[in-house]
């Protein structure tokens, strides 16, 4: 009888101007990448909503990535710094709600960082498989 | 520090009537008859258990609510007419309410005059005639009064004074609310007035008055032009009874802080949250009584996904919402129908926040940490 | 900014809160004055402006806009003219206790036998020394004092959160809480515990026998309902047969209904030779009246409602009017002051008290 071995769920959220170009330059280039991870592209890392990393975590994510442009360099004036900031209030927040806050990261890849990019998604799959399953996805 | 005075109604019949000689009951007279504002909102007191908002305009309904109600744990910021200059009497989570819904454009505070009342702390109702049938077996029906002095809980009945210390009170489970235990803002420094009995020299019956914005001094010059007040110089020494005072009272709420808050650094933290929000049932109390929260009627966090989830949307949102706003004032846990200790909940979150980022809600008028970008796009 | 005290008309829990009014608009605020409920609510409570904002009828007589006094006139007329064996009066509990006394006189002058709060069918077929058992129940204080408590048949984080509140603070200071479905267990062991079910037309009468038998040696037994007033109603003795039943017959031909609330009887309705309602709010049901008298809405009545834990609570309004044309129906013999003393004489209290749990089980 085979036992289903837990993989690590990511979800990753990547700015359509920079890393989601980036990750498609990881595939391209036949990056090894572990399939742990699936992609919402979003017009800015600033749009994406504290509440849906939130219910990521909520809907079974084991890690949440937000991936946008190097700071100087956002496609929106400075939307980047806003994403830094709620990343930074974000991880305080998961800390005490009793998540580990390794499971959420914020990493800036440019559209041409694909080496970066698959790097990334190797380290932090690793790291969600030394933490395990987040406790705060629904009952399995 | 501002300026400090001690100051009384030149009324005697206010003087004697209001607490601690009338001040604040002389100051919004005052202000009213000076035309600095149109109305007032205070506290009506119905009896010594209930008190409601009053907004008015009226010298006599004026007079009539003078002294502070304890066990009245209003948040008065919520009943601030829109488009119209107020003066309200506030206690430091009013203050911080009124400046908080300010920043969201809830409330104009140029419209406002915050007289200050400084704050030990409120009691629910209910528990507090409890209290009184319970440890001094009285009808809660016979109580003329009650009042909190020089870490005393005094009960003023028909049949007599009764006493006892607040901390034994408070060990068998009376006493003031959870949040204002922990509350460690005691003088509303954020306010246009502060007034209290700390540094009062004893048998003067007299307030302490702290003068903290331009607005202030506008008040306490309404007093003096209409001949309401009368007042002296608070000495080094007075001034220095009340820091003392309020200094022993933070360490106080220190204390029960640790205290409280130790129970969630006790068990698993996610567990707690998952136990705690897990009774929520979203009748949405905490969201409508919540002075910092903008959207009210409405708000979509309600109706945010909840099935299966471990915690509801709802309650994750609010967390992360409030996280740089919450002021602590203990609205949510005291309408919580089931029973959810809210404030502690979301005041474990802020204060994180406020250590993180050395910035407190309702303070001044700069923006929330989460309107603003952070500098250098650090991470 | 008017504050009003008043109760909240959702279940029989009857929670303490405010009505603001500022002119025409109507807000709910928390009281937390309130021993019921320490100013919390549930959802009903907290939508509650939303509920009294529903449309009001207008007086009419068969479909017609009439005066007030014409719709009372006419309904006196036709209650005389109807087979007093054929007319039913049914107060489905959403009335003070003053308008549901009225409401008995006014069946009693007209020789009407047929009463029913909803509940009647129970009632009559439960031995008289356990009926007071099935009105009031017991004090929150006492719920959360239990040792153990037997929650039967009924999801009070659905129904009533202010009651789970009590049991969840019992729980906390070691109390044994079960939910019992007696359809799944053989017998019920209640002894010394503290027993929770719901009473509402629904209930199977077996359920209800099986409690109270088993139940003797229960600490106490709490039957909520779901109308604000069904306790007081039941204790005004407002109930005699079971009206429901007796129009599927077609038993019943004439019906007098106060403060209905839509339900399964409503397709019935319209085969009946005479319907009267008396209401505070438009529903269906005032919508197919052959006459409607409307009162005011729930919060603006003077009078009084008994709540589960046996409190008498003030509703918080001062309009009479209501409990004025029932008694004007009769032949205006009686006056409100009348009726009032009437409900505290038969409830036995000297007046409205919060703070009194004023009517117990008078067991154990």
């Amino acid at each position: 009888m085979a036992i289903e071995r837990w993989e690590p769920k990511i979800l990753a959220f990547c700015c359509n101007w920079c890393s989601y170009a980036g990750a498609d330059v990881a595939g391209v280039e036949r990056r090894q990448m572990p399939p742990s991870f699936r992609i919402i592209r979003v017009m800015c890392s600033g749009s994406v909503d504290p509440c849906w990393v939130l219910e990521a975590f909520l809907e079974g994510a084991d890690g949440v990535l937000i991936t946008g442009c190097h700071p100087g360099e956002c496609h929106y004036l400075n939307t980047n710094y806003h994403t830094a900031r709620r990343y930074r209030l974000l991880r305080i927040f998961i800390e005490e709600l009793g998540l580990e806050p390794d499971r959420l990261r914020l990493e800036w890849i440019s559209a041409t960082e694909g080496i970066k990019f698959a790097e990334v998604i190797r380290d932090m799959t690793e790291k969600i498989r030394a933490l395990g399953p987040s406790r705060l996805g629904p009952e399995r | 520090m501002g300026k400090c005075y001690l100051a009384w109604a030149k009324d005697p019949e206010i003087r004697q009537k209001g607490g601690s000689g009338g001040f604040v009951t002389a100051t919004l007279l005052a202000a009213l008859k000076e035309g600095l504002v149109e109305r007032v909102l205070i506290v009506r007191r119905i009896d010594e258990f209930e008190g409601v908002p009053l907004l008015t305009d009226d010298p006599e309904e004026v007079k009539s609510c003078s002294s502070a109600h304890l066990a009245a744990p209003l948040n008065l910021s919520s009943y601030i007419p829109p488009g119209e200059r107020v003066a309200v009497t506030v206690k430091p989570c009013d203050a911080r309410a009124i400046i908080e819904r300010s920043k969201r454009r809830q409330i104009d505070l140029e419209d406002i005059y915050m007289v200050g009342l400084n704050c030990g702390g409120t009691f629910m109702p209910v528990r507090t005639m409890e209290a009184v049938s319970d440890l001094f077996g009285l009808d809660p029906g016979d109580v003329l009064g009650f009042e909190v002095s020089k870490g005393k809980f005094l009960v003023e009945a028909r049949s007599g004074t009764y006493t006892l210390p607040m901390v034994e009170l408070e060990r068998m489970g009376y006493g003031r609310r959870d949040p204002c235990r922990y509350c460690n803002i005691n003088i509303p420094v954020m306010a246009d007035l502060a007034c209290g009995d700390a540094g009062v020299p004893p048998g003067m019956r007299a307030t302490f008055v702290e003068i903290l914005t331009d607005k202030g001094d506008e008040l306490f010059e309404a007093g003096i032009k209409t001949s309401m007040i009368e007042f002296e110089e608070a000495g080094e020494e007075e001034i220095e009874t009340r820091v003392r005072t309020d200094r022993r009272m933070s360490e106080d709420a220190d204390m029960w802080w640790d205290e409280l808050s130790s129970m969630i650094d006790e068990v698993d933290h996610l567990s707690y949250y998952i136990n705690e929000l897990g009774r929520c049932i979203h009748c949405g109390s905490c969201k409508i009584v919540c002075p910092v929260c903008a959207c009210k009627d409405d708000a979509k966090c309600l109706d945010m996904g909840r099935e299966g989830y471990r915690i509801s949307l709802y309650n994750l949102i609010r967390l992360f919402h409030l996280m740089d706003s919450c002021i602590g004032c203990g609205q949510c846990e005291d309408v919580c129908p089931a029973d959810i200790p809210l404030t502690m909940i979301h005041q474990r979150f802020e204060r994180r926040m406020e250590k993180e980022l050395g910035y407190r809600p309702g303070f001044e008028m700069s923006k929330p940490p989460l309107q603003e970008p952070e500098p250098g796009g650090k991470v | 900014m008017e504050f009003i005290q008043s109760v909240c008309p959702g279940c029989c829990i009857n929670c303490g809160l405010y009505i603001v009014r500022s002119g025409e608009e109507i807000k709910v605020d928390y009281r937390k004055r309130s021993p019921v409920n320490e100013g919390k609510l549930c959802k009903f409570g907290v939508d509650l402006s939303r509920y009294y904002a529903k449309e009001r009828p207008e007086p009419t007589v068969d479909g017609k806009e009439v005066d007030l006094e014409t719709a009372i006139g006419e309904a006196a007329e036709r209650l005389k003219m109807a087979s007093s064996a054929e007319t039913g009066f049914l107060c489905m509990g959403n009335s003070t206790n003053e308008e549901i006394l009225a409401f008995k006189r006014l069946a009693e002058s007209f020789g009407i036998e047929n009463i029913d709060c909803t509940l009647s069918k129970h009632i009559i077929s439960t031995p008289e020394d356990l009926k007071p058992t099935l009105s009031v129940g017991v004090p929150f204080k006492s719920i959360e004092e239990a040792d153990r408590i037997i929650l039967i048949s009924i999801n009070p984080s659905l129904q009533y959160p202010l009651l789970l509140r009590r049991v969840i603070r019992a729980e906390k200071k070691g109390a044994e809480v079960v939910m019992l479905n007696p359809a799944e267990s053989e017998s019920l062991e209640l002894e010394g515990a503290v027993v929770i079910s719901e009473i509402t037309q629904k209930t199977d009468p077996m359920l209800i026998k099986m409690i109270l038998e088993a139940g003797k040696d229960a600490r106490s037994i709490c039957f909520m309902k779901p109308h604000a007033n069904l306790t007081g109603a039941m204790l005004l003795g407002f109930y005699g047969v079971d009206i429901s039943e007796k129009v599927k017959l077609g038993e019943i031909r004439s019906l007098f209904l106060l403060d209905p609330v839509p339900g399964d009887m409503d397709d019935l309705l319209s085969d009946l030779d005479l319907l009267i309602v008396q209401a505070g709010m438009k529903t269906r049901v005032s919508e197919v009246a052959d006459i409607t008298i409307p009162s005011p809405r729930f919060f603006e009545r003077e009078g009084t409602v008994v709540n589960i834990e046996g409190r008498v609570l003030p509703v918080g309004g001062t309009s009479r009017a209501g409990v004025e044309s029932l008694l004007k129906i009769m032949g205006g013999e009686m006056d409100f002051e009348d009726v009032r003393r009437g409900v505290w004489e038969v409830l036995g209290v000297d007046g409205a008290n919060e703070d009194l749990i004023a009517i117990t089980q008078g067991r154990r």
